[in-house]
């Protein structure tokens, strides 16, 4: 028997086809799938494409309104759809999505653009919505996963927002991450058993080589070792587990980066180069196409 | 067209592995060479009148750092006095070979060298050690005697620190290693680049951030000599792992290594989680996580006959011996130094599994 519920609960999905360049139809038809399958709960459904984070409001992330609607749960389905027909799939934003990815040069970097974008996006939609709390899927396998690649690419500090049970990273809405518990295999089993439908949707990687991302190479070193050594992912998502957010020295609040909402403190001179990067590129952009040779 | 070097506009004869600029030789031994100078700078890893003991292996890490820090010692004026201290594990066809590469760099760079032996340590050599133990667990005892002997050579040659040639990839890979093993404690130290100063010999790595590539490229321009064999006893496996999945992530992106090596100073611990507290060997007074230390231990098992004593579930056999009443004396164990599972190890064949 299931217990019930003691909180209102709703599924958002979010169409990421923008970013692996699909056409309209091929959407329509994966948003499609999803929707049948959310259809057959009880709950009622969003549906959103990555483009629209570009409609947000830039306060909307970044400042913490403290409002107190009622204990509402959004549970995010990354990859799911609904009833895409009334979205547009062609729009200025989605020209705007595919530049912006484009011009991103590494598979990583775009993936974790993706990540952030998306996460930037379930927020916006929460507080549209009234739901104070999101949860995400994320079993130990990808939690692990991310664990090391967060080492990988330098976010150790970050480690413990992006994988312990709530992240409270932005104020008035928590991520949670109620299935961190479960190896992908036990989910995999458990919806075997139940019945449990699911669609899968090409990433970036899929199909692309081992050695595409840092993400991607991540996780067949984790799946592989997985299979020599059984308890590789429990111990590297216990590990995990035993991190905690860098206490600042002088009792201030901690400070996030306004893009990646990392907590990394940065060495002045990262600080500086990164404003003087910034400072160049808006020079660049006031002669722009007057410049013979790229620097 | 030729490539320019990035820096002084020469002609360019190598691309950075850590940062991809493409460098002419006098240019690439300058960075090299103050990347190293500002480590030590900000880390204020020296002060001037210190003996430093320079931990030799004949390896290609350790000849970069004693060519580097004896030219950096005479250009920036240090004051240090530096001395090569090789450790001779007595395993034929590797460390008699690559001593005789020590013995060489001695004369080329004109510094003072000692070398301990395991044999008039221990009175044991890893070969009779292997007789005993077999090819599975024989890096155990020497990561854990190497540690032993270098300390106990600096106090012979009257040093006040020890520098080690770990470079910024065996960091890195210790990083992974240590979570990949779930050692909390350790992984929270190995990125320190002073360890081990609690009233006992520091050890440093000035070469911290200096990326395995760039010693090799370092020691092929300036023609240093060094020896380049495996340990003819098999390296371990796991961490094999470790060291591939590292070279796939700095093929992907260069800055991987640092990057790790960033992650791993920036993580803080839980002030709940249970630490390993610090303790002394009961048997030889050193410092050790135990009540006697891993190396009291495997030396017992060793001049008991029971090889297997220290290796595995080490809670018991240590019990086992405290139990057993202690019998060994100080002088029987030779023992004066520190316990080596209580601080960092990285190097490649000590970390025990």
């Amino acid at each position: 028997m299931h217990k019930r519920l003691r909180f209102h609960s709703g599924i958002v999905y979010i169409d990421e086809g923008a970013v692996t360049n699909k056409n309209k139809e091929k959407r329509l038809q994966v948003s499609d799938s999803v929707q049948s399958i959310m259809r057959r709960y009880d709950f009622p459904t969003h549906i959103a494409t990555l483009e629209q984070v570009f409609d947000l409001e830039r306060s909307s992330v970044d400042e913490n309104p403290t409002t107190d609607v009622g204990d509402r749960v959004a549970m995010a389905m990354p990859s799911l759809s609904a009833d895409m027909g009334d979205l547009t799939l062609d729009s200025v934003q989605t020209k705007r999505l595919k530049y912006m990815l484009a011009n991103t040069k590494s598979v990583t970097a775009k993936e974790d653009l993706v990540q952030i974008l998306r996460h930037r996006l379930l927020m916006d939609i929460a507080r549209r919505y009234g739901y104070d709390k999101i949860m995400l899927g994320d079993c130990s396998t990808k939690l692990s996963i991310s664990i090391l690649a967060d080492l990988a690419k330098g976010r150790g500090a970050s480690i413990p927002l992006d994988t312990n049970f709530a992240d409270r990273r932005y104020g008035d809405v928590f991520f949670l991450r109620p299935m961190r518990e479960f190896t992908s295999k036990e989910i995999g089993i458990y919806n075997h058993f139940h019945n449990i439908d699911s669609v899968v949707i090409a990433s970036l990687t899929t199909k692309c080589p081992v050695n595409a991302s840092i993400n991607r190479l991540t996780e067949t070193f984790v799946t592989g070792l997985q299979v020599d050594f059984p308890s590789t992912v429990n111990t590297v998502f216990r590990t995990g587990e035993k991190l905690c957010v860098t206490d600042s020295s002088d009792n201030s609040p901690v400070q996030y980066c306004i893009l990646c909402r990392d907590t990394d403190n940065l060495p002045g001179f990262i600080i500086e180069e990164a404003r003087r990067r910034i400072r160049r590129s808006q020079m660049k952009k006031e002669f722009e196409g007057f410049l013979l040779e790229e620097d | 067209m030729p490539v320019c070097c990035a820096a002084c506009s020469g002609k360019a004869v190598l691309k950075r592995p850590k940062t991809g600029d493409a460098l002419c030789r006098e240019c690439f031994f300058h960075v090299f060479e103050t990347e190293i100078h500002h480590t030590i700078l900000d880390a204020n890893l020296f002060t001037a009148g210190e003996t430093v003991a320079i931990g030799a292996s004949g390896g290609k890490d350790s000849t970069v750092l004693a060519y580097v820090l004896k030219l950096l010692n005479d250009k920036y004026d240090y004051g240090l006095k530096l001395i090569l201290l090789s450790v001779d594990e007595g395993i034929t066809g590797y460390r008699d070979d690559s001593l005789t590469t020590v013995k060489r760099n001695q004369k080329q760079y004109d510094l003072p060298l000692k070398i301990v032996s395991y044999e008039e340590l221990y009175g044991w050599t890893m070969d009779a050690i292997v007789k005993e133990i077999g090819l599975k667990n024989n890096c155990t005892f020497c990561g854990v005697f190497r540690r032993q002997a270098l300390d106990r050579g600096a106090v012979l040659v009257e040093a006040d620190k020890i520098v080690t040639g770990h470079n910024a990839d065996d960091i890195a890979e210790t990083v992974l290693m240590n979570v990949l093993r779930g050692d909390i404690a350790r992984l929270r130290r190995c990125t320190s680049i002073t360890t081990g100063n609690e009233g006992y010999l520091p050890r440093c790595k000035p070469l911290k951030y200096t990326y395995e590539k760039e010693i090799v490229m370092y020691a092929y321009f300036k023609k240093l000599d060094y020896f380049s064999t495996e340990c003819i006893y098999s390296p371990n496996a796991y961490r094999g792992y470790a060291r591939a999945f590292l070279k796939d992530l700095e093929a992907i992106r260069s800055s991987s290594i640092i990057d790790i090596i960033h992650s791993g100073e920036s993580l803080s611990i839980k002030k709940d989680v249970k630490m390993p507290t610090q303790m002394t060997c009961l048997q030889c007074g050193y410092i050790s996580s135990n009540k006697v230390c891993k190396a009291c231990v495997l030396l017992e098992g060793l001049n008991k006959g029971l090889p297997k004593l220290g290796i595995g579930k080490g809670l018991k056999a240590r019990q086992k011996l405290v139990a057993a009443g202690m019998t060994l004396t100080n002088t029987e164990s030779q023992s004066t130094s520190t316990e080596s599972t209580a601080v960092l190890n990285t190097d490649k064949q000590s970390l025990e599994f």
